[in-house]
């Protein structure tokens, strides 16, 4: 895709696409949407995806992911929604994701995922939308999580 | 404060990656003086992937254009047709045979021009004039009409939007409108958006009914691409110095790392800007700025035996120490 890197948008949800999501996704680093959800990729969400730092909006709900959600995701100072429910995730929401400042919507319902809940999620100050249920997380939910005073539960 | 220096980071960092993608032909050509590390720092980027005076005398010409595709009712006695589209072809023989010379010798002069952008430099993995696979359906599609001549100069970007409709299963999809059309430029395809400069910046394509995968689309990055990408994730999640000592691990070979160490420091925590500067053949060199400190810069050499060298290749003079792994 190296002649698309002026691409700023990439929205191909709820179609078919399958496999794994390339690393070379990393290249798109002006993309400020990518919309992937309600496919059927699979395999592990790259790593490269901490390349794409314009991006504001990521979905990529509804999909076979498996194994870890990368910890580069917490590079996306810039993402406002990220959407990661419905995968066969498994582990623990990243520590990193406190890198996530600009966060206002985050979905994470129903994706394998245990542990605790970070108390860096507080450093997102305008998170308003927080959906984590049917995880197996334990432990309080991070008092950090008051300082975001929009935040309705 | 914080917040703000790992937005610099980040910033200085994506410049150089497009920079990287879109420039190493040239740099392949035009560089091959490995031993220079001081960097050019450049703020502009390419204003033309291919040679312009080439373009032009290619959309000056026209070929034989296909037939029209009729894909609820198709004609399977090719006969019929004068050019029988690709897709028609594919459809009921599963192969292409039917091409006219005036298509194929387009299509041989746009290969040996488009290829090398995507990063083919050795004999081309590149299916054959009769395969249905889309690298090769676009290309002959590229090669007929006026398909070549109705398009932007982004000759590439115009092969690569025919490639994605043939790989995601264009001709099924729910609404197609105006993707394949000769007559249009691709940012007139329908989901398709471009600026000014005629750059597709957007595909919108939720609930279209594409098929298909995004690996197959690996094919048209450069070589190294992803290997660079890697690097790259290692420096904004560890810092530059232990992904420079990361990059050497991953590597059988010896490997050298030359840290000077009065800016060891500098280097061990995330430096402010990272500056990608220059690239011959297999040699990358990445350079950093630290917040109050002089420059100081990292070359990565790849010898011909695959020997990686990374070193400080700081312009001014190195009092360095040396850390070699065996």
């Amino acid at each position: 895709m190296a002649v698309l890197t002026n691409l700023r948008g990439l929205r191909l949800k709820e179609n078919k696409l399958t496999g794994e999501l390339i690393s070379e996704l990393g290249l798109l680093t002006n993309l400020e949407e990518l919309t992937l959800g309600f496919n059927e990729f699979i395999k592990p969400i790259p790593s490269e995806i901490g390349l794409l730092t314009e991006l504001v909006t990521l979905n990529l709900e509804q999909n076979r992911f498996s194994g870890n959600i990368p910890t580069q995701m917490g590079l996306l100072s810039n993402l406002e929604n990220l959407y990661l429910s419905k995968l066969l995730t498994r582990g623990s929401i990243p520590t990193q994701f406190g890198g996530l400042m600009a966060l206002q919507t985050l979905q994470l319902f129903e994706s394998g995922l245990d542990g605790k809940i970070p108390t860096e999620l507080g450093n997102a100050m305008d998170l308003n939308r927080l959906d984590l249920k049917g995880n197996k997380l334990s432990g309080p939910l991070p008092s950090e999580l008051g300082l975001a005073t929009d935040l309705c539960k | 404060m914080a917040l703000a220096i790992c937005l610099m980071i980040l910033i200085g960092i994506l410049i150089p990656i497009l920079w990287f993608t879109l420039e190493q032909k040239d740099d392949d050509t035009t560089n091959n003086d490995s031993s220079s590390s001081a960097p050019k720092e450049t703020d502009s980027g390419p204003s033309s992937r291919l040679d312009p005076e080439w373009v032009q005398s290619m959309q000056a010409r026209e070929a034989t254009p296909f037939d029209p595709y009729n894909k609820e009712n198709p004609d399977c006695s090719l006969g019929n047709y004068v050019q029988p589209h690709v897709h028609l072809q594919c459809k009921c023989q599963e192969t292409i045979t039917i091409v006219a010379d005036d298509i194929r010798e387009l299509y041989q002069e746009l290969k040996v021009e488009l290829l090398p952008l995507f990063g083919y430099d050795g004999p081309l993995p590149f299916p054959d004039i009769t395969s249905c696979d889309p690298r090769n359906t676009a290309l002959l599609w590229m090669a007929s009409g006026t398909a070549t001549r109705s398009a932007s100069p982004l000759l590439d970007q115009r092969y690569l939007m025919a490639m994605l409709f043939d790989m995601w299963e264009g001709t099924g999809w729910d609404d197609n409108n105006g993707w394949y059309n000769d007559a249009l430029e691709e940012c007139q395809w329908l989901h398709v958006q471009c600026n000014e400069k005629k750059e597709v910046i957007s595909l919108a394509m939720d609930a279209t009914n594409l098929y298909g995968t995004v690996r197959s689309m690996s094919f048209m990055m450069r070589h190294g691409a992803a290997k660079i990408l890697k690097l790259l994730v290692e420096i904004l999640s560890h810092g530059l110095c232990s992904a420079m000592i990361w990059f050497c691990n991953r590597n059988s070979h010896p490997c050298t790392v030359h840290i000077d160490p009065h800016r060891n420091s500098v280097l061990d925590r995330p430096a402010r800007t990272l500056h990608y500067t220059k690239s011959f053949g297999k040699h990358y060199t990445y350079g950093t700025h630290a917040v109050d400190q002089p420059r100081a810069f990292i070359v990565i050499r790849q010898s011909n035996d695959g020997t990686h060298t990374i070193r400080d290749g700081s312009p001014y003079q190195s009092t360095g120490t040396t850390a070699q792994r065996k």
